[in-house]
């Protein structure tokens, strides 16, 4: 507690803390602190998103993953900032402050789970939880060189998680390194009746004994390389650290190829649209009549008006504008309804892909963390920085971000993607590139001890 | 020259086309995607839940039961039930809509198809109104508006309530036919059991489409625009409200004006309609499928399953009644109805009860009882058996039909054997010869000139004779033993009329 309140000042990646005395129950995790994303429910915290909406929020129930990680012995420190609704690439959407890069402190720590990723990275607590919808957990991985894995959709309940794209959100583990991931998905990952998309996961419990069973080598693993990732926009040395970790699992035994998923060039309008109709959708409830932001009003038009007007910040009124349009009568079929077909088409070409390769390596974003301010007043090229995250969630795969090095002394992400259902696979892998190099290794100046210091490039 | 059939050509005609979106709340133990109770008259916003309410990261999780009074609900109605179907969101801002969309559906229904026929009592005629399509959909809350403050209370109770949406094809056309159209549906959905359909309750309300065709010579000249009415939650609302829009839809045609399509909303205390306002009439719900809901697949096998278990419907039974046991079209009517009524007549035929006998009982004095005591049949404490005991007391001469509307109140209101009560109450008829004879002995010497003038031909006098003899006997006596022994002894069998 005393490490979070001397460095958050500086970080701040919390936007409220707990001070628990309980030791927490006998369980898996017993005693493990950890945080949690702003958008997850806690009877016992505020659940503010990151938004003047809900800024003074309390809600009656815990998420069931917070539940979970109370059962097996978790303490839940605080809640961690993001962009609003997790709408955002740099956590710099938040409506009450931005998040210092604990690498280069006026560096963006990535988004939208950019708390949870700044509060790993610099050590104040060993693992958080984080959300992501188009790559919230696996770019701010990348951004503040730590480990964080997206689980197959359906995997994680998404009951109490505050809706951004329904379709697409998943809740996952953000820690130091893929066996920490694992330990954190045997707790997070079970079939929950009180969410329908949830699914009955065939290693829910085993994520952490598949990956330590897992040989060191990757003898006769297929690993493709999708040429589409390294498209204009994507930094060289940020080419350069994803050919050196296909190079290290070649040497552990892999088949590592070039190949081709011609579709990816539609993800990111795709998930635009898709995500921004879902979102408007999910946000319409936030109108000021039972809880949340009300602005004072004469008439129940006004009060919808100012209160929305009030309480939601530019970029979430920018993807409700944006998801109502794509919805509109007239417009339904040539943006919303094309899109969920290119969807489908894109998710069957990675489904196709699998049957010959297990496994994708790319990029996890096209650049290292940029400084702050720089994008804030372009939205595309804010966008531009969950190019190569968004298909995974078109297609409901499980994809993780794993520290590949740094450039110019800030960390670079190294994304493998598998299978649905593929989850224990994905992070064994993760875990023997992590047996093979130190870059989980290294973490950011100024910040406790428990790592070595960052320095030499990839 | 004009022929009879030119006549008949050069008529002038207004014809009205109504179709009509009827929501009927589905008979579930909880709501449609959370486990409240699905009740009606709690404290407001004590069933409800985070579900319900619409909660930041709450869920919905569809209830089966639901979905298989839909199903039974599309059956009954002959519609086509999809093999596969889902949920989509249709918005619209309203105070008591939390989600700010209603869980509903639009371009997979769950059954497209069907159709209703009604029997028109007086002509005789059936009328087929052709169904659209059957929908599943939430209920939303409830808005309590005080003119006096002009504040408004929510109640959020009714979120999540199932509702099953039928809508028709526009083939009524009458505003009593419309009536009857729902008079039928409320009886088919009873049999179902797919909903009580309490009206008092909102477990039924109606929008309606309505416009004008004016026809001359068998030609169409001119229509007016759609008006559709919102939300009318009784029968004579409906009726009522489509009388009112027949005769402005007239005057506006009369005038020369087509109107323009609009929603309108029934004033109940005026019993007018007048047009919503603008706002509420440029809806676009942006519809898109809930991606909260995979899609249900119906297997074929669990849609024949509830059809078989469809009791024979309304119509087919009224007819079966009328057929098999000769009773009055309008007493059928009334026993289909509720279809607890009906099987009670039935059960009382199979404890021995004559039909007739027993129809005139059940449409009078049950029906009558049940409309002044708020409860079921089923709630009371008595059985068909009950009512057959009663009725064979009669038929032997045991007890007057007068004596048994007595017997029979005190088995509606506490329960108890008919035998039991005449035997208890000591109310046997005296049909004793011995017994009456005396008594007329008795009444003939205390009313000398009423017998000689009964004797000598005036028959207005037996009336008085015999009532002398009821008195006597506290109402027990048989009066028609009582009528012939008088007669036999003061006429001597002369006159036996």
């Amino acid at each position: 507690m005393a490490e979070i309140a001397r460095h958050d000042a500086h970080l701040g990646a919390f936007l409220s803390v707990s001070y628990p005395d309980a030791p927490g129950v006998k369980g898996p995790l017993h005693g493990i602190p950890y945080a949690a994303k702003d958008n997850l429910c806690t009877a016992t915290l505020p659940t503010t998103c990151a938004s003047r909406m809900l800024e003074d929020y309390h809600p009656p129930y815990d998420a069931t993953v917070i539940a979970r990680m109370q059962e097996a012995g978790a303490i839940l420190v605080g809640k961690t900032n993001m962009d609003e609704f997790a709408m955002g690439s740099s956590n710099e959407t938040s409506a009450f402050h931005p998040v210092a890069n604990p690498w280069r402190p006026d560096h963006v720590p990535g988004g939208s789970s950019g708390g949870s990723a700044a509060a790993v990275a610099a050590g104040l607590v060993p693992l958080a939880l984080g959300t992501d919808t188009g790559g919230s957990i696996r770019q701010p991985a990348a951004f503040c060189g730590i480990t964080g894995m997206k689980p197959t959709y359906g995997a994680v309940s998404r009951m109490g998680l505050v809706a951004f794209a329904s379709s697409m959100d998943q809740v996952g583990p953000m820690a130091m390194t893929a066996s920490d991931c694992a330990a954190a998905m045997d707790i997070l990952v079970a079939h929950d009746p009180g969410d329908s998309t949830s699914s009955d996961h065939p290693d829910a419990g085993d994520f952490l004994r598949r990956v330590r069973a897992a040989p060191d080598g990757c003898d006769g693993l297929r690993i493709g390389i999708p040429r589409e990732y390294f498209g204009q926009g994507v930094d060289p040395e940020v080419v350069r650290a994803v050919r050196s970790a296909a190079d290290v699992f070649s040497e552990l035994g892999a088949r590592v190829e070039e190949m081709s998923l011609p579709h990816t060039v539609y993800a990111l309008p795709t998930y635009y649209i898709l995500a921004s109709a879902e979102a408007a959708s999910n946000l319409a409830r936030f109108d000021g009549v039972r809880y949340g932001r009300r602005a004072a009003a004469n008439s129940i038009e006004e009060l919808y008006w100012k209160s929305r007007g009030e309480g939601f910040g530019r970029e979430v009124q920018r993807r409700i504008t944006l998801g109502t349009f794509v919805l509109s009568a007239g417009y339904y079929d040539a943006y919303y309804l094309k899109a969920a077909r290119v969807r489908g088409i894109m998710a069957g070409e990675i489904t196709r892909a699998f049957a010959q390769y297990d496994y994708l390596l790319t990029p996890t974003c096209p650049t290292t963390a940029f400084p702050r301010d720089v994008r804030t007043e372009d939205p595309l090229a804010m966008y531009m920085a969950d190019v190569c995250t968004i298909p995974a969630n078109l297609a409901g795969i499980p994809a993780v971000s794993v520290p590949g090095g740094l450039v110019n002394g800030l960390p670079v992400g190294v994304q493998l993607m598998g299978r649905r259902f593929d989850d224990a696979g994905v992070l064994a892998l993760a875990d023997r590139f992590q047996r093979a190099t130190g870059h989980h290794l290294l973490g950011p100046e100024g910040f406790g001890d428990h790592r070595e210091r960052g320095g030499e490039d990839a | 020259m004009i022929t009879g059939n030119g006549v008949e050509k050069m008529r002038e005609q207004y014809r009205p086309v109504i179709g009509l979106e009827i929501h009927v709340a589905l008979d579930t133990e909880s709501k449609m995607f959370c486990a409240c109770v699905n009740a009606f008259g709690s404290t407001p916003n004590t069933d409800v839940c985070p579900v319900c309410l619409g909660l930041p990261g709450s869920l919905p999780v569809t209830n089966a039961r639901a979905i298989e009074l839909g199903i039974t609900c599309a059956r009954a109605l002959g519609g086509q039930v999809a093999p596969r179907t889902y949920f989509e969101r249709k918005h619209y801002h309203y105070p008591d809509l939390p989600k700010g969309y209603q869980i509903s559906q639009y371009a997979a229904p769950l059954s497209i198809g069907g159709e209703l026929v009604v029997d028109d009592s007086h002509s005789g005629e059936e009328v087929r109104v052709r169904i659209r399509r059957v929908h599943l959909e939430e209920d939303a809350g409830k808005s309590m508006h005080s003119r006096q403050s002009g504040h408004t209370q929510l109640d959020f109770n009714r979120c999540g309530v199932p509702l099953a949406e039928i809508v028709t094809e526009p083939d009524i056309t009458s505003c009593a036919q419309a009536r009857r159209f729902l008079e039928e549906l409320r009886a088919i959905m009873r049999t179902a059991g797919v909903s009580r359909v309490r009206m008092e309750e909102g477990e039924l309300r109606c929008d309606v489409n309505f416009n004008l065709v004016h026809v001359k010579a068998g030609q169409e000249i001119t229509r007016t625009q759609i008006s559709e009415i919102k939300n009318l939650n009784s029968f004579r609302a409906v009726q009522r409200a489509l009388e009112y829009e027949l005769m402005r839809h007239r005057s506006a045609l009369e005038a020369g004006d087509g109107l323009l399509h609009e929603t309108r909303h029934w004033d109940a205390d005026r019993e007018v309609t007048y047009a919503a306002r603008t706002k509420e009439q440029a809806h676009d719900y942006r519809y898109f499928p809930d991606p909260d809901l995979p899609p249900i697949l119906i297997e074929r096998e669990l849609v024949d399953y509830l059809a078989a278990g469809i009791p024979e419907l309304p119509r087919a039974r009224r007819r079966r009644l009328r057929e098999t046991w000769g009773i009055e079209w309008s007493q059928a009517e009334i026993l289909v109805e509720e279809p607890e009524m009906a099987d009670f007549f039935e059960s009382a035929i199979a404890e021995g009860a004559e039909p007739s006998e027993a129809c005139k009982w059940i449409v009078g004095e049950i029906a009558g009882y049940l409309n002044t005591v708020d409860t079921t049949l089923g709630a009371l404490p008595f059985s068909a058996a009950d009512l057959a005991a009663l009725l064979r007391l009669v038929e032997d001469g045991a007890i007057s039909g007068k004596i048994a509307k007595e017997v029979w109140l005190e088995v509606m209101e506490g329960g108890g054997s008919p035998e039991a009560i005449v035997e208890r109450r000591g109310l046997r008829q005296i049909s004793d010869d011995a017994i009456l004879e005396q008594i007329i002995e008795e009444v003939v010497a205390e009313h000398p000139e009423a017998a000689e003038d009964y004797a000598g031909g005036k028959d207005k006098t037996l009336g008085f004779l015999v009532g002398q003899v009821m008195q006597k006997t506290r109402g027990q006596a048989n009066p028609q033993k009582v009528n012939e022994m008088i007669a036999r002894r003061l006429r001597g069998g002369r006159d036996d009329n």
